[in-house]
């Protein structure tokens, strides 16, 4: 599914919890504090970097699989669960993309915060 | 036991008053930083208060277990009992609220580990998240549960059960000595980045291995709860009872060390399983007693910079570094983000600690270049990758030396053992892979290879090199390289002037034997001559005609190329992505609009400045592949802006001949290779009493492999056949350049009497990397031994009446190996046999491809080559017998036959 978005339009406002951040600087798979960034051939998708574990936040990748340092699970780019002990995948986040200010926003619940 | 865990806390207590003043919870992280930095009494009251806390911690534990092996919760009270048991998750929370507030990266991955625990409990859970951490960042309710409510609680509690407001003044002087000791010779450090695995205070590290077993984490809420429940309702249990339940509570307790002990020793990176060993190499939590060395008076009056939210010491020494891109200025990023080390320590040895020189070493590349709010992608990519892993260098070392049969294997220098060809490898190879370590400063060039991400990224400019000369002893030079996209030529030289001598053909130069003295007498000496750094000496030949236009590898050899595209490959020929025809296309080139680019294509692009409104960028035929240095002009052109200077470039489109139908199968290099570098006698030996190299041990070794050269060439190459992949996935047969890769006498290792040697002769497809403008002539394939693969020597045509026949004198004698001319690939018109290449699908001309090929040779014998008749038969060549002539006499094949029934090459 093609999730970038296509117009200005789509753009959720300026809010407390929207994280704006540079969308060129959204290279492979890029960690923010709150979120991951993955970019790949396929199409952007933007997850949250808090485990589901127990809410460390997830920082480095191994080969294809996003790793928490905290208890070890792992996950794959599609967010899917792929070894525990977390039992649910990573969380999405909803994201819009305005190619004309290269800016990805992202909307963050407010435990992300 | 008890009296000396009363003093521990008392100490504790006392040395946290005293860290009030410094310690701000509103900005805790940042306190204690400036604290490390610049405040040595107050680390001494900081590392106090840690040891004397473990210490109340350990001493507390000893005594409840004393307790309970004397039996004594029943001489207590029950009430009194009860408040004991209930103050040991008070005395858990104090330790833990302790590490929370140094709010560092252990501590910051904490805190939602326990708001989500807490979150569990029963009924309670968000009440009791929001009573006991507050919320969102704000530590401030953290810090008054640790210096107050639970110290109180704490406190009252012991001074109910001791029944002393204080401990003794011998408990005192007995805590004391032990934990001065302690408190000055390991210094609790901060975590001040993240790390690849997480570990929490020691104490709970046995819950953090229970936690990674448990998918539910309520079950350790509801196993806690028990263990407390049990212990609390212990002295009203029946004396029946009571051995069971003693038994319950050691099984737990010897349960939770044991976990624990798994915890600390052998859990590494993402809690995965590793060795004690492993572990105890890994960076200290604990820094040395330097730290009470004040800092110079200059050091403490000036302000220590905050870099992203973090201060930054490094700059409070280095501050006045230039030379960086603004990407990596240490005004945005700092020095320990690359360099690693302390940034909070104005001590040098402590601030130095840990760091790494060249921070691209890819050792070191997932904490550096590849830290998880840099490069990533790339830093992931780059292990697979061929510039890394040089499969395909070992593969075909191996099949040379008779130890593989599979060209297409997978290989990776770094897991090189000790075989025949593994030795070879590391002894002479080794050392141009992006995984050998840079250990010294300066520019990457013959001696000095290596660095992962450094090898291609790091350029000195003249100041930098100048400040590196004046001061080689110096790590820290004030004019610093810099890392960027724009990788000179010099850094891919340094390897690329091996092996197919690429680099070094392209610049035009071309490889003698000489030494520098006999280099020196020569004539043409030095404009036409360079000596490299290793000492080779190469002479001047005409260079390609791309680096005359100001362009470096990368401007054609990309980054999913050269970083890996994260696939694994086994020869560099597979990577490619790119062609000539992308920038030199006949009609309308492929581009894409800035948006439809790829993200790291995107990057550059923006980087250079070089998006416009309505711009598109040249991608490639293959449509796997884009430029971020070459797009279309108003008329649909492509124009290159070179990476590595200035101005534009337009590349001219193919010449008509490009696209005759005959020529559809020549790769642009077949027509466009003027000479390329050919060794044709290499004598390559292991000489048992020297002493060689070990590149991937980096230590000398007994032996050495030794190779001997007759002659280095320099002219057109061979050319033959290779079978590539299309686009559309289909295979399709190319007619490409090749090189001797070896025809050489291989001595493998052995006793004198049974010294073995061998014979190899095969080519390897090649660009040689000396594009000319103009096209080699008809002729020069058409007529040349060389170009057929026979050799050089003399191909005459021989006309006797009606009938011809091509003869053939080499120049060189033959080989008593297999009778063919040292420096042939096949014999005259004969069908090649067994394997000669050094890639699957890479073969000379088959005879009836010789043929078809001699055949226009017999043409232009007498025929220039703009003749309307040569005109005609390159037009259709199946149809050349319409403009043959009354006096055209075809050529008599060796087996009598005459007249080639055949399609157009």
């Amino acid at each position: 599914m093609d999730r970038i978005a296509r117009s200005a339009e789509s753009i959720p406002e300026e809010s407390e919890t929207t994280l704006t951040v540079p969308w060129s600087a959204a290279t492979g798979i890029h960690f923010y504090d709150p979120m991951i960034v993955v970019n790949s051939t396929g199409g952007v998708a933007v997850f949250s970097s808090k485990c589901p574990h127990l809410g460390c936040r997830i920082n480095r990748t191994e080969g294809q699989e996003l790793v928490c340092p905290c208890h070890g699970s792992r996950f794959n780019l599609q967010g899917e669960v792929v070894q525990g002990p977390a039992m649910r995948g990573l969380r999405s986040l909803p994201f819009g993309l305005d190619r004309a200010k290269d800016a990805l926003h992202v909307t963050l619940g407010s435990s992300q915060t | 036991m008890g009296m000396l865990a009363f003093a521990a806390f008392v100490l504790c207590a006392a040395t946290g008053i005293m860290l009030v003043p410094a310690y701000r919870s509103a900005s805790a992280l940042d306190s204690l930083a400036l604290l490390s930095l610049k405040n040595p009494p107050g680390i001494f009251a900081r590392s106090l208060h840690y040891w004397s806390a473990q210490a109340f911690l350990v001493l507390t534990l000893a005594h409840i277990v004393d307790h309970l092996l004397r039996r004594n919760e029943r001489l207590v009270r029950f009430g009194v009992w009860l408040r004991l048991a209930l103050t040991i998750p008070v005395i858990i929370a104090v330790m833990l609220s302790g590490f929370l507030l140094r709010a560092d990266a252990g501590a910051q991955q904490a805190l939602p580990v326990l708001r989500t625990l807490l979150g569990l409990i029963p009924f309670a859970g968000a009440a009791m998240q929001r009573l006991l951490t507050g919320a969102g960042t704000d530590l401030s309710t953290i810090y008054i549960h640790h210096a107050c409510t639970a110290t109180l609680i704490i406190w009252l509690v012991t001074v109910e059960h001791s029944r002393r407001l204080v401990p003794t003044a011998r408990s005192l002087a007995w805590i004391a000595p032990p934990t001065l000791f302690l408190s000055f010779f390991l210094v609790p450090g901060l975590e001040w980045r993240t790390a690849a695995v997480e570990k929490g205070p020691w104490y709970l590290v046995g819950l953090q291995e229970f936690l990674h077993w448990l998918p539910r984490p309520q079950l350790a809420i509801w196993l806690g709860g028990l263990v407390l429940v049990l212990l609390i309702a212990l002295p009203r249990f029946p004396l029946r009872f009571d051995a069971a339940i003693r038994y319950a509570l050691s099984t737990l307790v010897v349960f939770y060390v044991a976990l624990t002990l798994i915890g600390l020793a052998f859990r590494g990176d993402g809690w995965r399983w590793t060795t004690p060993g492993a572990v105890l190499a890994g960076e200290s939590d604990f820094l040395s007693y330097r730290v009470y060395i004040p800092p110079a008076r200059r050091l403490v009056e000036t302000s220590v910079p905050l870099i992203d939210g973090q201060r930054e010491g490094c700059l409070s020494c280095h501050g006045k570094m230039t030379g960086f891109v603004a990407a990596h200025d240490p005004a945005t990023i700092g020095c320990a983000a690359c360099h690693l080390g302390n940034p909070w320590t104005l001590d040098k040895k402590l601030a130095h600690s840990g760091m790494t020189l060249t921070p691209g070493n890819l050792s070191v590349v997932a904490q550096t270049c590849g830290a998880s709010n840099c490069h990533t992608d790339q830093a992931q990519r780059v292990h697979a990758s061929l510039m890394n892993t040089m499969s395909g260098v070992v593969g075909v070392d191996k099949f040379a030396f008779g130890e593989s049969n599979d060209l297409n294997a997978h290989y990776d220098v770094a897991d090189l053992r000790h075989t025949t060809a593994d030795t070879h490898l590391r002894n002479l190879c080794a050392s141009c892979h992006l995984g050998q370590e840079k250990t010294q400063p300066g520019p990457i060039n013959e001696t000095d290879r290596g660095g992962g991400c450094s090898a291609c990224h790091l350029r000195y400019d003249p100041a930098a090199a100048d400040e590196l000369r004046a001061h080689p002893a110096s790590a820290a030079p004030l004019r610093h390289p810099d890392i960027s996209v724009h990788v000179p030529k010099e850094a891919c030289f340094c390897c690329h002037s091996r092996s197919g001598r690429i680099a070094t053909s392209y610049e035009g130069w071309h490889e003698t034997l000489m030494d520098e003295k006999t280099a020196q007498a020569s004539p043409g000496w030095p404009a036409q001559f360079r000596r490299l750094a290793d000492g080779r000496i190469f002479e001047k030949h005409s260079a390609d005609v791309h680096a005359e236009k100001g362009m470096t590898c990368i401007d054609c050899h990309q980054a999913s190329e050269v970083m890996g595209d994260g696939a694994t490959h086994a020869h560099e020929r597979d990577t490619i992505k790119i062609a000539c025809t992308d920038c030199h296309a006949a009609g309308k080139a492929a581009a894409k609009e800035y948006g439809q680019l790829d993200p790291e294509t995107q990057q550059i692009v923006a980087m250079r400045q070089l998006n416009q409104p309505g711009r598109t960028f040249v991608v490639s035929e293959s449509g796997t592949a884009a430029y971020p240095n070459a797009f279309l002009d108003d008329r649909g052109r492509p124009v290159l802006s070179p990476m590595n200077s200035a101005g534009l470039l337009k590349p001219k489109p193919m010449a008509e001949a490009c696209t005759a139908t005959m020529h559809q199968r020549l790769e642009c290099s077949a027509c466009h290779t003027p000479w390329t570098p050919q060794c044709i006698s290499c004598h390559t030996s292991f000489d048992r009493s020297a002493q060689g190299w070990d590149y991937l041990a980096g230590k000398y070794v007994d032996g050495s492999w030794q190779e001997e050269a007759a002659n280095y060439l320099s002219d057109a190459p061979a050319l033959g056949v290779e079978r590539t992949s299309t686009s559309d996935g289909k295979s399709a047969e190319r007619i490409t350049t090749f090189i001797p890769g070896m025809i050489l006498h291989l001595e493998l290792p052995g006793g004198s009497a049974n010294k073995q040697s061998q014979f190899r002769r095969l080519f390897a497809p090649a660009s040689a990397h000396t594009t000319a403008t103009h096209s080699r002539d008809c002729r020069s394939c058409h007529t040349n031994p060389a170009a057929l693969g026979y050799g050089r020597g003399q191909l005459k045509y021989v006309v006797t009446g009606r009938t011809a026949e091509w003869r053939f004198t080499p120049q060189y004698a033959a080989s008593p190996e297999d009778g063919l001319p040292s420096d042939a690939w096949i014999g005259f018109l004969r069908e090649p046999s067994g394997s000669s290449g050094t890639r699957k699908g890479a073969r000379p001309f088959s005879l009836d491809e010789q043929r078809r090929i001699l055949l226009v040779g017999a043409c232009l014998t007498c025929h220039n080559e703009k003749d309307p008749r040569i005109a005609r038969v390159f037009a259709d060549f199946k149809d050349y017998r319409s403009a043959l002539g009354p006096k055209c006499v075809l050529p008599l094949w060796p087996d009598r036959t005459s007249q080639l029934e055949g399609q157009a090459q």
